[in-house]
């Protein structure tokens, strides 16, 4: 760390420190100054995938007979009730008690969501942290969107009561929110198309509290959810699915 | 469930990984056919006992299957990932409480007799492992390769692998990198990709 201007230091590299993580014989603090200085540091990166290199090649043995068949069991008892017939894989899930393993893994599932999330941006053209709507200020407010467009999507809670909507302008979709909740604070609502076995992301919403934003939904998208996520919005679905629906445009 | 070609057993690791993404459990399944080899020997070197190791392993391949991007096949290969990720979590369970409580137990009906020195625990852990991998480490000056044994086949962190061989905790740290540095040198020699 720069004492200066207490920014990680591209210019020093805790070669001692990175080959102790390595073999995760580094904890506490000392553990998540390694974890920072990674994410500025190429060649620290470089250094530390050499060393798991390395200690993977130690490794080699015959896995015990059944065990495949736990983990299928478990898979296949993962997927959650369908949305519009689309199974969620749920994410998170009850390994938190490994706090070792989750300190470690969180580092890297952050530099990995920085590549996942430019992968969906390049396939469907919008990703995590896109915020719907043209708003240069961030608020998410357009006014003056017209929502006079036939319906295309009717979006219900799981109470089965409409909480937003698509109607199909002609000059584009607009998604118009009606009853969504209130959210806590750094908590945003996110779009999804769920047409695929994995749910690909169409944009943060904000807070709900926005009225009517203009989405670019790909021809392809029967099936809507929206769930909510922390602010900035998430590579998968981590939080309730508060709203879905079926898209269904006019022959 | 669907299966598509990036779950062939020709396919790539990143594009296997890719369709595990897209939720094709063949996929799943190829990655543990190439992999669970590595995965099962890390998990049983470390947590010493077959049903923790099962725990483990079968938590890092499901873990795959929730969250595969986690993966990041910029940063390196798959094999070497999942066993870090085994690595991790088998730590975990030898370092819990209950684990702790076990050993302690277990010493306890052993006593009088001494815990085992760091040298003689790094020796029965050596011996425990295959001849190519002794080979390998026994190329490391021995204080070196018994810190690398205790912290990583152990489980030790830095400061306990310091303790077990009686040695201050600065001279462990540039024991372990220079031990790590010889491997990598050593396997690379061999004609182990790296």
């Amino acid at each position: 760390m720069n004492p200066v201007t207490g920014r990680p230091r591209r210019d020093w590299h805790p070669l001692d420190d990175l080959a102790l993580y390595a073999l995760d014989a580094l904890a506490g603090e000392a553990a998540e100054e390694v974890e920072v200085h990674l994410e500025v540091c190429a060649l620290c990166r470089l250094e530390l995938a050499a060393h798991e290199e390395a200690l993977g090649a130690l490794v080699e043995d015959g896995p015990p007979p059944g065990l495949w068949d736990a983990v299928r069991s478990q898979i296949r008892a993962d997927e959650v009730a369908p949305i519009n017939g689309t199974a969620l894989h749920p994410v998170g899930s009850n390994l938190a008690h490994l706090d070792q393993s989750a300190r470690r893994r969180g580092v890297r599932r952050r530099l990995a969501l920085l590549a996942a999330a430019a992968a969906v941006v390049a396939v469907v053209g919008v990703g995590v942290g896109t915020r719907l709507a043209n708003d240069p200020d961030g608020s998410g407010t357009l006014a003056g969107v017209s929502i006079d467009g036939p319906t295309v999507a009717m979006l219900a809670d799981t109470h089965g009561a409409n909480v937003a909507r698509v109607v199909a302008n002609d000059d584009g979709d607009v998604l118009v929110l009606e009853k969504l909740p209130p959210l806590a604070a750094r908590r945003e609502y996110q779009l999804w198309s769920v047409d695929g076995a994995r749910p690909v992301s169409l944009g943060v919403l904000g807070d709900g509290h926005d009225e009517a934003l203009p989405v670019n939904l790909p021809a392809s998208t029967a099936k809507l959810a929206i769930s909510e996520e922390p602010e900035g919005g998430s590579i998968a679905p981590t939080g309730p699915v508060v709203a879905s629906g079926m898209v269904v445009r006019p022959a | 469930m669907t299966s598509h070609a990036g779950a062939a057993p020709s396919a790539s690791d990143p594009d296997l990984v890719a369709a595990v993404a897209d939720g094709d459990e063949q996929a799943v399944a190829e990655v543990y056919r190439r992999y669970s080899g590595a995965v099962w020997a890390v998990a049983q070197r470390v947590c010493g006992d077959r049903a923790s190791a099962e725990d483990v392993c079968q938590t890092v391949f499901v873990d795959l299957w929730r969250r595969p991007e986690r993966f990041d096949p910029q940063r390196g290969k798959l094999r070497s990932w999942l066993v870090a990720q085994a690595h991790a979590r088998a730590v975990d369970v030898v370092r819990s409480e209950t684990a702790r409580q076990r050993r302690q137990e277990r010493a306890a009906r052993l006593a009088p007799t001494p815990p085992p020195s760091g040298d003689v625990e790094a020796a029965s852990l050596l011996a425990s492992l295959a001849d190519h991998v002794r080979r390998a480490l026994d190329r490391l000056a021995a204080d070196d390769r018994d810190a690398i044994v205790l912290a990583y086949f152990g489980g030790h962190s830095y400061r306990e692998t310091a303790a077990l061989l009686g040695a201050p905790e600065g001279t462990v740290k540039s024991r372990i990198r220079r031990g790590l540095e010889g491997l990598r040198r050593t396997l690379e020699a061999e004609g182990v990709t790296l």
